[in-house]
């Protein structure tokens, strides 16, 4: 496998308390990579560590072949871009100045856009649909306009490598599948694309590659075909679940099978209120 | 940029006020005209006012670009230098000259204003070592500001003989600004410039942390050096008037007003807008009640306080 990063034996963690311990795993490059796992098993975690929010306790980062820490801030910041997961526009940013930022690591010390920088931001508006939203402040449009407008900060920042950290977190269905589809389009790019996802069925349907997570461990890693089976999810989520085949796609689809006493209550046992007759 | 030429014409109108206004009136052209003749004589416009009204425009400047570099650093609205604990510490460090070493050479209130503003940013900076936490150092430099305040009203308080003095250098005025405070007012002009290069990183910094790394910036590098700047600035300006509050806090919410967005704009704009506030509270402090004066620092409390409450107000 041709691998955009690889980790080594990675461990991170905030002060005392170790989040991830030991992770060894490469993700594919030029392929949309899903990390799913429990609340807390660290998938946020992995991704500040590659932007360097937060430093290596220990292991070894890879970046396209380079050593993570061998990269200055500025060679970083042109190989990999990120969509954190809470985003806040400062008041008075303009849609279009905020996919400006996105040019930053290529533009001088006073971050000056040149011909080519504009037409960049330009594109990534268009492609996001904001571009008629461009002289709006960014802060006074809806939570999926606000998205699309951050997507086009990290799309004009043009790196090989795209992390987005709950990218679908705060969407409506109908904006979900449109991050989803961008993440495959910039996939089929060659770009890498690594998210952070919620739902199992839409990681299984849109991703090339899960990794799945617990607690600091990985618990499995490769195609949606691959790692999506009960066991998998029963060692991750604590879950009892049925596989079956997307009607549409054909991809893995996770159902939660129905247990004996939920059957049983639905069917048999009248509500406790009705018992009580009030 | 266009919304710098009203502002440029709305300093150079009030720079002019202060030439023409004071216990006797001067007209604009002789007060150009004894202004251009540097005469040494002259005790109303050259040796008087116009020093004057440069200490207040650079003063004013200062705490108005350290009030935007703090709301920057601080990622909040409501910052100010005031909250560094630099005014105090330079305060306390005053009171303590004043009032402790009565016979202390007036040379040193400078050099003792500047090293107590340190003094204070540095137990502030001790308070935060570690992981910085915008929220945790604009709390604990609330409170440490309170204990330095306090600690200066004890001074006060046990040395009623001396107070006068002590009051007139802690209330924030230009009464006395002659040409012999300018070389502390020279390297304003240098720590000003040094901020702009630090404009676009915070501009990037303001859309948090995980964004302004991604972005490539190194924000704790770039939050310590906007930081330095800004005590230095604080620090500085004490030395010269004492502690004039809450034109850091309010000349950066103005200056965002009038340019909003980029940092590059905004910092020149904070102090512009701070010179403005400082020059015109100055002014009508001498103008209102001649040969009465109101110190600088109360004329522009009285103005920053109910704007702040404004503030609160609307924020809600």
């Amino acid at each position: 496998m041709d691998a955009a990063l690889t980790f080594d034996g990675l461990t991170l963690g905030y002060g005392r308390r170790t989040v991830i311990d030991g992770l060894s795993v490469s993700l594919p490059r030029g392929r949309f990579t899903a990390l799913i796992g429990p609340n807390g098993c660290g998938k946020s975690t992995i991704l500040k560590a590659l932007t360097r929010v937060l430093p290596v306790a220990a292991g070894r980062v890879s970046v396209e072949g380079t050593r993570l820490q061998d990269l200055s801030a500025r060679d970083l910041a042109r190989r990999i871009s990120m969509l954190p997961q809470s985003l806040a526009a400062p008041d008075g940013v303009t849609v279009r100045q905020l996919a400006s930022y996105g040019r930053s690591p290529h533009s001088n010390i006073w971050g000056a856009l040149r011909g080519g920088d504009r037409d960049i931001v330009e594109a990534a508006l268009r492609r996001l649909g904001v571009a008629e939203l461009g002289g709006q402040p960014v802060a006074a449009l809806s939570g999926g306009q606000q998205q699309r407008a951050w997507l086009a900060m990290v799309l004009a920042q043009r790196t090989p490598i795209v992390l987005l950290d709950e990218p679908t977190t705060y969407l409506d269905i109908a904006h979900q599948v449109e991050v989803l589809e961008l993440c495959r389009e910039l996939a089929a790019e060659g770009r890498t694309v690594v998210a952070v996802l919620h739902d199992l069925n839409q990681a299984f349907r849109y991703a090339d590659h899960v990794v799945v997570l617990r607690e600091g461990g990985l618990v499995a890693s490769g195609a949606p075909a691959a790692v999506a089976d009960s066991a998998t999810l029963r060692r991750a989520f604590d879950i009892d679940a049925r596989i079956l085949a997307d009607p549409e796609a054909g991809t893995p689809m996770m159902v939660i099978r129905e247990t004996a006493e939920r059957a049983g209550r639905s069917v048999s046992a009248p509500l406790p209120c009705l018992v009580t007759g009030r | 940029m266009n919304r710098a030429v009203p502002l440029a014409g709305l300093l150079v109108l009030l720079f002019a006020a202060a030439l023409c206004l004071g216990t006797s009136w001067v007209a604009p052209g002789e007060a150009l005209r004894l202004g251009w003749a540097r005469d040494a004589q002259d005790f109303v416009i050259w040796n008087h006012r116009l020093p004057r009204a440069l200490t207040a425009a650079a003063v004013g400047g200062a705490l108005g670009m350290a009030g935007a570099l703090v709301q920057a650093v601080i990622r909040n609205p409501l910052a100010s230098p005031d909250i560094l604990g630099v005014t105090q510490g330079a305060g306390l460090s005053l009171a303590l000259g004043l009032l402790v070493f009565p016979g202390l050479d007036p040379a040193w209130l400078p050099v003792l204003a500047v090293s107590g503003g340190a003094a204070g940013a540095a137990i502030l900076l001790a308070c935060n070592a570690g992981v910085f936490s915008p929220l945790k150092f604009a709390l604990s430099g609330i409170a440490l500001s309170a204990a330095l305040a306090g600690a200066t009203e004890f001074l006060l308080l046990t040395h009623p003989v001396e107070i006068n003095t002590a009051l007139l250098a802690l209330t924030g005025s230009l009464w006395a600004s002659g040409w012999s405070k300018m070389p502390l007012i020279a390297p304003l002009l240098p720590l000003a410039l040094a901020a702009l290069p630090l404009a676009k990183s915070l501009d990037l910094v303001a859309l948090g942390e995980e964004s302004a790394r991604a972005l490539g910036v190194r924000t704790g590098r770039v939050q310590a050096a906007a930081l330095a700047l800004a005590v230095a600035m604080t620090g500085l300006a004490v030395a010269i008037a004492g502690p004039v509050g809450f034109v850091g806090l309010v000349a950066p919410h103005v200056a965002r007003l009038l340019q909003p967005g980029r940092m590059l704009a905004t910092l020149p704009a904070a102090a512009a807008t701070g010179a403005a506030i400082v020059l015109a509270a100055d002014t009508l402090g001498r103008a209102i009640a001649p040969p009465a004066e109101i110190p600088v620092g109360i004329m522009t409390a009285v103005i920053g306080a109910p704007y702040f409450l404004w503030l609160l107000y609307r924020m809600r």
